[in-house]
């Protein structure tokens, strides 16, 4: 158990400096993230992105966060007044309130929590009741819908993600995600547990609702989904705050749990700008990679979403589960994790090959001239 | 005038070389009048009006023919002789093609609608419909389908109806004359001219 | 005694309202979905948004005037609309074309076929939700030929290039090179667009046996082109009813079996590369000459007479018919535009499916409104 030393005497107070800390970071790597996303998006689609305000368009979050906060605040008269203005702080809190949980360096989080995963699995569920009430506050009947939507992909991906991540912390013996980081020691979990990756960062995407998983925002009856009666910054709490929060907080728990955080390769070496640069560049590589399937992939329907959740996703995670379990029980050792995780990945991806083959391009009829 | 005449049938002999689909509907239907020409690219029948759902029927059903394909379904307006209907059909067994015509009179512009025979004359009929004032009888949804839903008095494909310069823009007159095309849509009035009792309508 | 209670559910269907301005590129067209649950039970389209009274307008203006009408109307392919306009004017007044002029415009013809099939492509992604990259990548390749088109005509969208008897003027000389540059540029963009999506499994699970319709109601609702083909119909009117010069080149024609949406892509996608293996055939042919007749009259006046003239449309068949009385100006242009036609089945298609595969199947038809309404 590694204890984070105290910068300052008083708890309450040190524990202030430390959120202010991580509040600022957030935004900072919010902003930062609404200008990444432009460009990387616009560059995949062969296009430069924001140019021109400042150079290379740095300046564009600024302009956008004061654009967002000059507009009107438009609110329907027949909305429920507590619940439009809650909704917004409904989805945006927990997802800030995750971070607390995180360590980012062998010595300085927050907080240390011996229960560290189970506090960030149970808050980051929370932010679907944002979405129900955004629904249901708007009064409009195409924003329920889409709540009622966006609520079930989000719930239902919540369940392979918390077991991919349970199998995890079955191998790691903990859920504090020090105590999980630290184990990983010289071999990332990744190595061992490739079939839970895969399933961890599916579920990513989709609890973000990008992409290819964006069904419940983008189609709900071909309107905006259950915000759609929100404007300016309550809108830009939940577009930019909350999913580029999310975005990060997710990521930096993939990196902690999946790709050794802060302590591979040599974090414990080399002090603490190490581990920090480590962290860092592994969240913003799996960040650019959520981005990538963003530009790239067709959206998936609402019941092939579903289909693909509980059909796939879930029963993959129990295998996972029970994999893993055998193993620890009867002690085998590690490489069999590596070999049975990475079979049942390769047969998890066949079988989605070989439902969805094509059976080759149409045939033509050739017609020679003078026919 | 086209190179039709009108006295169908009554011609001693088509300028139609024989062993033509024309020859193949004479077989099918002996007791229909064809008078039968040689267009530009197809053969160009002229029955009866009345005559024309049985022929169209039997030329979509009868293995010889087997036009399974309508392609077209124009009006034309020949001012005193009448409104026309042409049918073009191609068989895609047999490799040949037809151009079908019915003439009806300006005074009651009725003729049997061949939605029910082929289902891509639905919306081709309602178009001659709402431009030529043409009844297709049978038509399973005769609204105006281009025009507004409301227009159903006014057509403007015909001869008849000139194709007048916009002199009103949105309310402001723009030009010294108004002429009058003899229909106002309701709601419009108050753009008609004060004199002629007319007004302008806008492009069409 | 167990009495059964049945108690019906009462559910009311919604409606849908999609349009008349589009999430999707496709013009001013509105379609009311009336939607039970998730699965569409209803259809209605609505078009005319578009009318502009294209067909009244020609019958004002002389046969050279009333071409710039095709180019308005289907503006999307619009080599092959005034292909179509002036062959039939020819047809009417006899007017012979000279070799060369054939051979340009068969080969403009099939790259707007191209250009058109890429524009389709990009929309047809957007629409999916690809969000744009697809849509950029076509559109860098519909530049280099959209650039070739300008040097020929002078402008960038309504060419009104062709005239009865010909083309206006000749290209110019490095017109040769640069479309053997663009054959080989096209060949690379086809590849790059099919890499990234025809084996992608989203891409795959959104459009298999979406839309679907048969051989015998593609045939009688009228479908033509691409739609035709992918239902499993082997029917080409370059090769059914050859027109122009399109009997001296070997070519082959995709059809599908299955007529969905996949089959729609995949027919449009093979046909641009046959596109392709025509220019070069085309180019490889072609020969010096004029452009137009020598003895072309100053004022057409065909004879009495009526034609009418079909041609194979990026979109399907695209007719003219003219009619004409003797005069400088046609008495009846009526324009069979392949997407109105096309557009009939979409009840037929869409009924059965989710609110979503709605937009994909519009998609899949590829209409351009302005050929729709006219």
């Amino acid at each position: 158990m590694s204890q984070l030393g105290d910068f300052f005497d008083n708890v309450w107070v040190d524990a202030f400096w430390r959120l202010l800390v991580v509040l600022v970071l957030m935004v900072v790597v919010v902003l930062v993230l609404t200008y990444v996303e432009r460009k990387v998006i616009g560059r995949i689609q062969m296009r430069l992105g924001p140019m021109r305000t400042g150079p290379y368009g740095i300046l564009q979050p600024i302009a956008d966060m004061i654009k967002v906060l000059l507009k009107e605040d438009l609110r329907p008269a027949t909305a429920d007044r507590v619940a439009f203005e809650l909704a917004p702080f409904l989805a945006f809190v927990p997802a800030f309130l995750v971070l607390v949980a995180i360590p980012f360096t062998e010595g300085w989080g927050v907080r240390v929590l011996s229960l560290g995963l189970l506090y960030f699995i149970a808050v980051s569920g929370l932010p679907v009741l944002g979405y129900i009430v955004a629904g249901w506050g708007s009064d409009n009947k195409y924003a329920l819908l889409g709540a009622m939507r966006s609520a079930a992909q989000l719930i239902s991906y919540e369940v392979p993600f918390v077991l991919a991540v349970l199998a995890l912390s079955m191998l790691a013996g903990s859920l504090n995600l020090v105590d999980i980081v630290e184990r990983q020691g010289r071999v990332p979990f990744i190595v061992w547990q490739p079939l839970g990756f895969f399933i961890f960062l599916t579920c990513v995407i989709s609890d973000l609702t990008r992409r290819p998983f964006d069904t419940a925002a983008a189609e709900s009856e071909l309107v905006g989904g259950p915000w759609i009666e929100f404007s300016g910054i309550r809108w830009s709490i939940l577009y930019a705050l909350t999913e580029y929060t999310s975005m990060f907080a997710l990521t930096l728990l993939g990196s902690l749990i999946f790709l050794g955080g802060w302590d591979w390769p040599l974090g414990r070496d080399l002090g603490w700008w190490w581990q920090l640069i480590l962290i860092f560049t592994k969240t913003a590589s799996l960040i650019l990679f959520i981005m990538w399937a963003t530009a790239t992939f067709p959206r998936v329907r609402v019941d092939q979403l579903m289909a693909f959740c509980w059909k796939l996703l879930l029963p993959l995670a129990l295998v996972q589960i029970f994999l893993n379990g055998l193993i620890l029980v009867y002690g085998w050792p590690d490489w069999t994790l590596l070999l049975t995780s990475g079979l049942a990945l390769a047969v998890a991806g066949y079988v989605i090959y070989a439902t969805l083959r094509v059976r080759g391009p149409v045939r033509t009829i050739a017609l020679r001239s003078g026919a | 005038m086209s190179d039709i005449d009108d006295e169908s049938g009554e011609k001693p002999a088509d300028p139609v070389p024989p062993g033509t689909v024309a020859d193949t509907f004479r077989e099918v239907l002996p007791d229909v009048a064809f008078a039968a020409a040689p267009g530009a690219l197809d053969v160009i029948l002229m029955i009866a009006r009345e005559d024309v759902p049985r022929v169209l029927r039997a030329a979509k059903e009868d293995p010889r023919l087997d036009f399974k394909y309508m392609r077209c379904l124009s009006g034309v307006d020949h001012g005193e002789q009448g409104l026309e209907v042409v049918y073009q059909l191609y068989s895609y067994t047999h490799k040949h093609s037809v151009a079908i015509k019915a003439r009806i009179p300006q005074e009651d512009p009725r003729i049997a609608s061949v939605t029910p025979i082929w289902r891509g004359a639905d919306w081709h009929e309602r178009e001659a419909a709402e431009m030529f004032g043409i009844k297709f009888e049978g038509h399973p949804n005769p609204v105006p389908l281009l025009l507004p839903e409301d227009m159903t008095d006014h057509h403007p494909l015909r001869k008849d109806v000139p194709l007048v310069p916009v002199e009103e823009w949105q309310g402001v007159r723009l030009g010294p004359e108004a002429v009058n095309v003899g229909h106002i849509p309701a709601g419009y009035e108050r753009l008609a001219g004060p004199a002629e009792g007319g007004g302008e309508e806008g492009k069409e | 005694m167990v009495v059964e209670e049945e108690r019906d559910l009462e559910t009311i269907d919604i409606h849908v309202n999609v349009g008349p301005q589009h999430p999707a590129t496709h013009g001013v067209f509105r379609m009311v979905l009336t939607v039970s649950g998730e699965k569409v039970v209803d259809v209605v389209p609505h078009i005319g948004y578009m009318h502009r009274g294209a067909e009244k307008l020609s019958e004002n203006m002389d046969y050279r005037q009333a071409l710039i009408y095709q180019d308005r109307t289907e503006y999307l392919a619009q080599f092959n609309a005034e292909m179509c306009y002036v062959m039939a004017v020819e047809k009417l007044a006899g007017i012979e074309v000279p070799e060369r002029a054939e051979y340009i415009r068969v080969i403009l013809a099939e790259l707007n076929r191209i250009t058109s099939h890429y524009m389709f492509v990009g929309a047809f992604a957007t629409d999916l939700g690809v969000y744009g990259t697809i849509f950029t990548y076509a559109f860098r390749e519909r530049e280099y030929i959209q650039e070739l088109f300008e040097s020929v005509s002078g402008d960038r969208m309504m060419y009104g290039y062709f005239r009865p008897g010909g083309v206006v003027w000749d290209v110019s000389a490095d017109f040769k090179e640069r479309v053997r540059w663009l054959c080989k540029q096209t060949r690379v963009g086809i590849n790059d667009i099919e890499r990234l999506l025809t084996r992608n499994e989203i891409f795959v699970a959104r459009c298999r046996d979406i839309g679907a319709i048969a051989a015998e109601d593609a045939i009688d609702y009228g479908l033509s082109g691409p739609m035709l083909r992918a239902s499993g119909v082997p029917v080409d009117l370059r090769r059914e009813e050859p027109y122009s010069i399109y009997d001296r080149f070997d070519f082959d024609i995709p059809v599908g079996e299955r007529g969905d949406v996949y089959d729609r892509y995949l027919v449009r996608m093979e046909e641009m590369r046959q596109s392709v293996r025509i220019v070069e055939q085309a180019l490889e042919q072609m020969p010096e000459g004029p452009v137009l007749p020598e003895k072309l009259p100053r004022r057409l006046r065909p004879p009495l007479g009526e034609v009418y003239m079909r041609t194979e449309n990026p979109r399907g068949e695209y007719g003219i018919y003219l009619v004409s009385k003797g005069g400088e100006k046609p008495y009846r242009l009526k324009i069979r535009s392949s997407c109105f036609c096309n557009l009939m089945a979409l009840k037929e298609m869409v009924v059965g499916h989710y609110v979503a595969d709605a937009v994909i199947i519009l998609g899949s038809v590829d209409i351009v409104l302005g050929e729709v309404d006219r």
